[in-house]
């Protein structure tokens, strides 16, 4: 029995520490995770706060197939996704600025990216583009997701789904390149 | 416009963020137990809801089906279906009338001899008879009669036998005997009965009776005989002129009786009315009772509340009863009730906050929101402003409540105490709805200003109280001494179905459990 195993086991046994000690194992990652969904710090506190409840109350049903912490990485992400749905005010009340998203772009590589930018930036760069921009690019480049999965978690159109993931890349292309361009 | 590689943009993306960390901030596992732990005492709260209600309703049932069980009359055990077993049984009353409709009695008359016959009858008679001959005639007609048929009357001093002939005699009695053969063969049967009346018939052949009967099957006669009519024959005639005579052997019977009720069942009978009066009853009584609240909170800004606890209290009421039938009854009254309250943490403090566009303090609890008196306080509230407070004793509330209610008594007897006073025992089950408004809500406290300044303070203006409903179930015992007086005691449980509170992000609902004792005085003896 590994340390996950015996800490899980100890949490349905109801042993507060064991509950703490998970969190402390995680919560920073899962923080990361929760940043890229919200749009901004305290967002992404109350994400992670209501995700970590939801790890604690579903406890039981983990199996053990697939690794501990990716499952508790999918409760954050099934916990921004029902965030998502809820806030439906937020959504429509997104006052992003409208750009012009078939200006001609500069291709830049993932080493450029890597060596050029930071977490930081990139981070801020996804929180703001508008909720369902980032949504599905956080589905799809992060999660994995194919756009029929997306299209039914997000109750949209396939079509709208890949749609909204090649305007969020071309926001993106363009945020990289004004930042490459102009590193002040 | 020149396009730009997905998968590099994505893999980019990837390899910066993935895998990293960011330290949440120290307090936040802190805020986690805090909202874990509301979660549970939220989803408790629900659980103990739902309990309860399924409790309520399993005990509505219970009670339900006892008393349909207690209802329903003992059923004879099951026949087999081929045999129909019908039992009906019908309730008649002695002041029903029955009408009789009998066969009509038809007068004949018989054909007159020849004017011969007559004269030569007459004749071999004396014109004129007195009482005393016709009395002697009768006998002897009679004893004529009975040597011929015994089925004939004959009327006094109509016919002087004497002087006749019995040939005549035999041929007056051929001619009665055909006719009175022609009328037997109609089954009329009839007693008739003349009398004589200065040398007149008066005849009542035709009749009609009224009598009343009893729904026993019995059917008693009043012989009530109306004679429709009279007639009178002339003394020339009546020689040939014979009511029906009584036939022996044939008792007296009704052809056909046509039985009409207006009062088929017991419905429509006419209602004994008992005087309101009669049935008014007034009672007073008091109820030491033990508390209790459910708070429930269903979102976080409800924690900012006391998790304060109801003590026992006391309850005193008068109310009126009024009898509806044997067994049920309906009350109503007023009854006035004092309960305390606190939270067992008598020091907490308070920070100010804006309250209607100033600073001042407010003190929460799950029983209402009251104001700090700040009149007398010495430092200037502002913001981040901190007192202490400490509640002196308990906060008492007061109110008013008017049920209704329905009372069912299951069981009664009565008996003679010492053989001289008459009691009687009661038992019986009560089902109430009320209505509580809360008229005052008090306690004393002192407050304690970081300055080091102490001085004490008064609650009274507590807010977000509002008036509810519940309901309660009881069951009580009631012994009557004398005709007017009783004393009863009932247990009853209350349980609230509205909050107390209003305007609170809690819901408030009291319950408690208390035995009334008191007194009930008829209005009227009984």
């Amino acid at each position: 029995m590994n340390e996950e195993q015996r800490l899980i086991k100890a949490c349905l046994n109801g042993d507060g520490t064991a509950f703490e000690a998970i969190y402390r194992r995680f919560a920073a990652k899962m923080l990361a995770v929760c940043h890229r969904y919200a749009h901004d710090k305290d967002q992404a506190k109350d994400l992670l706060q209501e995700g970590f409840i939801n790890v604690f109350e579903s406890l039981s049903k983990f199996k053990g197939e697939g690794s501990f912490e990716g499952w508790i990485r999918r409760i954050m992400v099934l916990t921004a996704l029902e965030h998502y749905r809820k806030n439906t005010r937020e959504r429509e009340s997104y006052g992003g600025t409208v750009e012009n998203l078939y200006e001609e772009f500069h291709p830049v590589s993932a080493d450029d990216i890597y060596s050029q930018m930071n977490f930081k930036e990139l981070i801020s760069m996804i929180q703001e583009l508008s909720p369902a921009y980032k949504m599905v690019f956080n589905l799809y480049v992060f999660e994995g997701m194919k756009h029929e999965e997306i299209a039914q978690k997000l109750s949209i159109s396939v079509g709208t789904s890949k749609s909204n993931l090649a305007d969020a890349r071309r926001i993106l292309q363009k945020k990289i390149e004004k930042v490459m361009l102009d590193p002040k | 416009m020149a396009d730009f590689n997905d998968d590099e943009l994505d893999k980019g993306f990837r390899r910066v963020i993935e895998g990293k960390s960011i330290e949440p901030p120290a307090s936040l596992w802190a805020d986690i137990r805090i909202s874990a732990l509301e979660r549970q005492l939220i989803r408790y709260q629900s659980l103990t809801l739902w309990f309860k209600g399924a409790i309520g309703a399993l005990s509505a049932l219970l009670v339900g089906t006892g008393y349909f069980i207690y209802q329903t009359p003992k059923i004879a055990p099951l026949l087999p279906k081929e045999v129909s077993v019908v039992t009906k049984t019908d309730t008649v009353f002695v002041t029903q009338k029955v009408y009789v409709d009998r066969p009509v009695f038809v007068y004949a008359k018989s054909t007159p001899p020849t004017p011969n016959e007559f004269a030569n009858n007459l004749n071999q008679s004396e014109a004129a008879n007195d009482v005393a001959e016709a009395d002697n005639n009768l006998t002897k007609g009679t004893e004529r009669d009975s040597e011929t048929t015994n089925a004939r009357f004959r009327p006094n001093g109509l016919l002087k036998n004497s002087s006749r002939t019995k040939k005549d005699t035999d041929k007056a009695a051929t001619l009665s005997d055909n006719f009175f053969n022609g009328l037997a063969g109609r089954k009329q049967k009839q007693n008739a009965f003349t009398e004589n009346s200065n040398g007149n018939i008066k005849n009542t052949n035709f009749l009609k009776q009224k009598g009343e009967g009893q729904s026993n099957g019995t059917i008693e006669i009043n012989h009530l005989a109306e004679e429709n009519a009279l007639l009178r024959i002339e003394l020339g005639s009546v020689d040939f002129l014979e009511p029906m005579p009584i036939q022996p052997g044939l008792t007296f019977g009704i052809p056909r009786i046509n039985f009409h009720s207006s009062a088929k069942t017991a419905a429509s009978l006419p209602k004994i009315k008992v005087p309101l009066v009669n049935k008014l009853s007034v009672s007073a009584y008091v109820m030491p009772k033990g508390n209790n609240i459910d708070v429930r909170r269903g979102e976080p800004n409800a924690f900012k509340y006391g998790n304060e606890e109801l003590g026992p209290g006391v309850a005193a009421g008068l109310r009126a009863g009024i009898k509806l039938t044997d067994r049920w009854s309906v009350l109503a009254g007023v009854e006035f009730d004092v309960t305390h309250f606190g939270d067992g943490n008598h020091r907490q403090l308070l920070t100010a906050e804006l309250i209607n566009g100033t600073y001042g303090y407010l003190y929460r609890t799950a029983l209402g929101t009251v104001e700090i008196p700040t009149e007398k306080l010495v430092a200037p509230i502002q913001v981040g402003s901190v007192i202490g407070l400490e509640i002196r004793g308990s906060i008492h509330r007061f109110g008013l409540t008017v049920p209704l209610s329905v009372r069912y008594d299951v069981w009664s007897k009565r008996f003679r105490f010492l053989q001289q006073v008459p009691m009687k025992v009661q038992f019986y089950g009560l089902l109430s709805g009320y209505w509580q408004i809360p008229l005052l809500q008090e306690g004393h406290v002192e407050i304690f200003e970081n300055t080091g300044w102490q001085l004490p303070g008064e609650l009274t203006k507590f807010q977000n109280l509002h008036s509810s409903f519940g309901v309660n179930i009881g069951i009580g015992t009631e012994l009557g001494i004398g005709k007017r007086f009783h004393v009863f005691a009932e247990p009853t449980y209350t349980q609230g179905i509205t909050s107390v509170v209003r305007g609170m992000p809690l819901r408030s609902v009291t319950n408690s459990f208390g035995v009334k004792v008191g007194t009930k005085w008829n209005i009227k003896k009984q």
